[in-house]
């Protein structure tokens, strides 16, 4: 994939998840939550009479550095999300698809590579006929008709005898 | 969580934070410090636990979150326990209680 093809693509994922979680304000509420955690945690070390620079490293050993702590809960929250398998996380990841659909009324063409990766996603949490060729659809826009038969031949045939 | 409370039984931590905002609504440094001085400094929290416990009860609808001034007119966002959140601790106290005396007569056997 070009550097343009794969940054439109991310750009694209981004923009699905977003519309679904309001991701950024939710990271951005996380920031700061886990700024003010540290600052207080640091004042009480200073109130012992610690300095700043030894206060804020107190804090980081004891209760575990800023970076990794936002990563972590970041990481879980977003997974739970997408493995909770349940209803919930089944039309999230529609409502996504949808949402890159309608896209080119923006941008004037479909973005078949972010779509394919929803895809994927519901595949992996609710599996059924009707997702798999979906996403075999989307592969095949994105990749080529090769790539998109590859996705179906898997599909046992008296799995589709009765469609 | 620190090294210390790496022995908190899977799913305690999340009844902690219930019964210490049944006391009042607190921010996520206000837990952690209430958790500490109530078990006397057994189990010290690391951030990652208590920010995943946190997240965890908000979502399943156990604690409410808002932005509030704290005293040093900083931002904090301050928890409550919900209707359902404090139903549940109630359930969990019981069940807790319940099985710690269970715990208690095999190992006195």
């Amino acid at each position: 994939m070009t550097r343009g093809k794969s940054m439109s693509l991310l750009r694209s994922v981004a923009r699905g998840f977003r519309t679904l979680f309001r991701k950024e304000q939710v990271d951005r509420e996380l920031d700061e939550e886990l700024r003010t955690y540290q600052e207080m945690a640091s004042e009480e070390k200073m109130k012992q009479g610690m300095g700043r620079k030894e206060a804020a490293r107190a804090v980081r050993l004891e209760r575990g550095h800023l970076e990794v702590t936002k990563e972590v809960v970041r990481s879980a929250g977003w997974e739970s999300v997408l493995e909770e398998g349940g209803r919930s996380g089944r039309f999230q990841l529609e409502a996504a698809i949808q949402s890159v659909h309608a896209e080119p009324a923006q941008t004037g063409r479909t973005d078949w590579a972010a779509i394919a990766m929803f895809y994927q996603q519901l595949n992996r949490i609710a599996p059924t006929l009707g997702m798999r060729v979906g996403y075999a659809a989307a592969i095949a826009e994105a990749e080529g008709p090769e790539a998109g038969l590859a996705v179906l031949d898997p599909i046992a045939s008296d799995a589709v005898a009765h469609y | 969580m620190g090294d210390k409370s790496s022995d908190l039984v899977q799913g305690t931590l999340d009844m902690l934070v219930l019964k210490t905002l049944a006391l009042e609504p607190m921010h996520g440094y206000g837990i952690s410090v209430r958790i500490e001085q109530m078990s006397k400094g057994v189990f010290r929290l690391n951030a990652g636990s208590l920010f995943l416990a946190i997240q965890r009860l908000e979502r399943d609808g156990l604690i409410d979150g808002e932005w509030k001034p704290t005293e040093n007119n900083r931002r904090a966002k301050y928890y409550t326990l919900t209707q359902k959140g404090r139903k549940r601790l109630d359930n969990e106290t019981r069940e807790w209680g319940r099985q710690a005396a269970a715990i208690a007569r095999i190992l006195e056997a």
